[in-house]
């Protein structure tokens, strides 16, 4: 595992933000953020993150809701990923405080910011401080447009309230630009990934995006220049592709996966 | 949906597709992404973790954290192998793929 933040052992929050140079280093691993090529290179961004900011472990989770009954949970690890594996045995999803703090709120904070009121919550607190996170800066990702998708960064340290110092007013704004732009480039991937396997088209984007907007049939058709019929043929092809019940949880789903926008068209 | 064509990647899935490895060689070690899909009840949850290995020890925490090896040895001794070739692949080399 990438151990690339042991040269900043000891050193306090406050030691680390005040070094020459952090400012840019910290802008030139956000700037490095949305032009990764894969997810391999996003994880050696997230241990370089780790290294400037002086932490043990970086994890990056995105989580979307297909619908009422499937969500998707997927997370990039920098550090000792082998926590997100009892993280998940003990299905915890739903009861997490970090992420339950991140789909409500947009400030960063320290974890001991966020109350663990069930215990649960005090046992995923504790598998994390097993696994390096003795301290923990949650920064949420939150996307717009009404949907349920949302992104967290978790910064891990080893050492106790690292991130209870005043100097993570200085990280703050580092750590908020990071989660984003490490958030918009795995929407960014997933909807490549989706487009390409399921061979969607631009008129099959459109097509969502206007229902998506609420538009009837009729007037999907007039603005496509096609017969409803075929709309309504169209629209159950692209039903059976993504296996959604109706059009209106497939221009759902596809928003929710950055396919379109959620209350208009990708141009 | 359907999943991306992984062409310069290993996968190694379970009979049942309920969890599925997919390992390469990376700069910095061996990238693994290990996908779960669980359906429990009304709620199914679809789980993918993603972290790159340098060394064989960290992996070897990782797998010993997965009850999943309990219910697919098969799966798990096949991971293994493929982990283990990558990252003697990547000694030998030392260059990505």
């Amino acid at each position: 595992m990438n151990s690339s933040s042991s040269g900043n052992q000891h050193r306090s929050l406050y030691e680390v933000v005040g070094a020459t140079g952090f400012a840019s280093l910290a802008l030139e691993v956000i700037q490095r953020a949305p032009k990764a090529g894969d997810a391999a290179e996003m994880l050696e961004i997230l241990a370089a993150a780790n290294h400037v900011f002086g932490a043990e472990m970086a994890v990056f989770v995105s989580f979307i809701r297909d619908d009422e009954s499937r969500e998707s949970f997927r997370f990039l690890v920098a550090g000792n990923p082998a926590w997100c594996i009892a993280y998940q045995q003990n299905g915890w999803y739903a009861n997490d405080a970090w992420l339950l703090y991140a789909a409500t709120n947009s400030e960063p904070v320290s974890d001991t910011a966020i109350p663990l009121r069930t215990r649960w919550q005090r046992a995923a607190r504790a598998l994390a401080t097993q696994h390096g996170a003795v301290s923990a800066y949650v920064v949420p990702a939150p996307a717009s447009g009404g949907l349920s998708r949302l992104g967290l960064l978790v910064l891990g340290s080893a050492q106790s309230q690292y991130f209870d110092s005043p100097a993570a007013g200085t990280i703050k704004v580092f750590a908020r630009s990071l989660a984003m732009e490490i958030h918009e480039w795995w929407v960014r991937q997933i909807r490549k990934e989706i487009i390409a396997s399921n061979r969607i088209t631009d008129d099959d984007l459109r097509l969502l995006a206007l229902e998506r907007r609420g538009l009837r049939t009729k007037q999907i058709a007039d603005e496509l220049n096609v017969s409803p019929a075929s709309v309504d043929s169209r629209f159950q092809r692209l039903n059976a592709k993504f296996n959604r019940p109706n059009r209106r949880a497939t221009a759902n789903l596809a928003a929710e996966y950055g396919l379109i926008e959620p209350c208009g068209p990708l141009n | 949906m359907k999943q991306p064509d992984l062409v310069g990647h290993r996968m190694v899935t379970s009979h049942d597709g309920v969890v599925t490895f997919v390992l390469r060689r990376a700069t910095a070690g061996v990238h693994v992404e290990r996908r779960h899909e669980d359906s429990e009840g009304s709620q199914a949850h679809v789980a993918s973790v993603q972290a790159i290995f340098e060394t064989g020890e960290m992996f070897a925490q990782f797998v010993d954290m997965d009850n999943m090896r309990f219910t697919y040895p098969l799966t798990y001794e096949h991971l293994k192998r493929h982990f283990d070739e990558l990252i003697v692949e990547r000694q030998s080399t030392s260059q990505p793929l």
